[in-house]
């Protein structure tokens, strides 16, 4: 029966202290008179491989010892769908505070630092963040589980008047809303866009590169109409962020397509201004090639015509879109 | 041909409907005292197998809320734990009783249309 001591044995190892002794007493009892049975039945003692045979049929040390103890959970079937419901939708705005935060601390350190260097930085710092907003939220519903989970969801939180349910949103735009992660993610990719703009003027490499000293080598500058174009582009970024923040509330869906239309027509009036210009790059000094320059400006005006030409055009299938969603489709037939 | 993913869902099923009607066995078998291996194999003999690992925690589980009651008893010169219904576990024992054929009768009845159709 040494056997079956060293079972015994093995399944006390996992016990807690104040139970193990009768557990196993009775443990030993039960496997006994089975050994017993079986041991009549064949009309002999049991050899040391039938004996293992009954232990290894009754289960693996620890997976009996497990059963005997009270099942325990972190969070419990009861508020678990509560954790995962705060988890998914407190997720965005945790993201958007550490954006935010972030995008703050990039702006105000931008002329001493390395820009790629920090937006890495920040990248990679989403994780830790994240890390910790999921152990923190985890902590506070196991304390709940504590305390809710012994007694139940108390009655008062579980009254509710389904008059007070929100309306059925109106698909009448046919444009399905985006999620709001990714109206978060959309947001913060704005975000540094707008960072990455307004440090151009300090920081006239992130622009083009290298081409920045081979501008300057050729001995000619930008014209001033650029000045013009980067308040407009200024401007047009500053009406996207707020749509994009709009874009966060509930209720607006609807409003969002006629004014992505307007903010879309502000970047054409962008470009026509530059289109109508002759000259965006202008001699800085002395000994300019004027017929190279003369071609570098007809270059980059072809470039803005083109870009203007493909804006129209996305503007009015965008629009008419947009019409075809709102006006019945027999009120449009000509 | 049966699939792994398809057995896996019986498996999951069928324990599922198993673990409350074995519960109800064991309660309605324990109107009469029993220790362990007399009663896994009482269970047994009338059709309802259940694994040693599974009853003898069941057993601590049941008393644990109340619904049975133990005592430590010599028998062939053997310590043994005795387990029968408390005065609650009868009470609770009927309302299952009632729960479970309550249970029946509606699958009869559905089953029967399904046969009827």
């Amino acid at each position: 029966m040494d056997l079956l001591e060293r079972y015994l044995q093995a399944v006390g190892q996992f016990l807690p202290a104040e139970t193990r002794a009768d557990t196993l007493a009775e443990l030993r009892a039960n496997l006994l008179e089975q050994m017993d049975a079986q041991a009549e039945e064949l009309g002999r003692p049991l050899t040391e491989a039938e004996i293992a045979d009954v232990l290894r049929a009754h289960g693996k040390p620890e997976v009996v010892a497990l059963r005997y103890l009270p099942q325990r959970s972190l969070i419990g079937p009861t508020i678990f769908p509560f954790y995962l419901f705060t988890l998914r939708k407190a997720l965005p705005l945790v993201v958007l505070i550490y954006a935010i935060a972030e995008g703050a601390s990039m702006i105000s350190t931008a002329s001493r630092g390395d820009l790629a260097a920090e937006l890495a930085s920040a990248v990679f710092g989403v994780v830790p963040s994240l890390l910790i907003y999921v152990a923190v939220v985890t902590i506070l519903f196991v304390i709940g589980e504590r305390t809710i989970g012994k007694s139940g969801i108390p009655k008062k939180w579980m009254q509710w008047d389904p008059a007070k349910l929100p309306a059925v949103r109106a698909e009448a735009t046919g444009v399905k809303q985006k999620s709001i992660a990714k109206r978060i993610i959309d947001l913060c990719v704005h975000c540094l866009w707008m960072a990455y703009v307004l440090m151009i003027p300090a920081h006239p490499f992130w622009l083009i590169g290298p081409g920045v000293y081979f501008v300057s080598s050729l001995g000619v500058s930008f014209a001033p109409i650029w000045h013009v174009f980067y308040r407009l582009l200024i401007v047009l970024l500053t009406v996207q962020l707020g749509m994009k923040l709009m874009a966060l509330t509930p209720g607006v869906h609807k409003w969002m397509k006629p004014l992505e239309l307007l903010s879309n027509l502000l970047g054409v009036v962008a470009l026509s201004i530059m289109a109508w210009t002759a000259d965006y790059f202008v001699p800085s000094g002395a000994g300019v090639d004027a017929q190279k320059l003369a071609s570098v400006n007809y270059g980059v005006g072809l470039a803005i015509k083109i870009a203007l030409f493909f804006a129209v055009l996305g503007l009015l299938i965008e629009s008419w879109k947009y019409v075809k969603r709102q006006v019945p489709a027999g009120r449009l037939a000509f | 041909m049966e699939t792994t993913s398809e057995s896996g869902i019986f498996d999951s099923l069928r324990l599922e409907l198993r673990r409350g009607c074995l519960i109800v066995a064991v309660l309605a078998q324990l109107r009469q005292e029993h220790y362990g291996y007399t009663l896994r194999k009482t269970l047994a003999d009338d059709g309802l197998a259940i694994e040693e690992s599974t009853l003898y925690p069941l057993l601590r589980r049941l008393e644990t809320q109340g619904l049975l009651v133990s005592e430590w008893r010599e028998e062939d010169k053997r310590n043994k734990r005795f387990y029968r219904l408390s005065g609650l576990g009868e009470t609770t024992l009927a309302q299952l009783l009632v729960e479970w054929r309550g249970i029946n009768e509606s699958l009869h009845k559905i089953l029967k249309t399904e046969t009827e159709r």
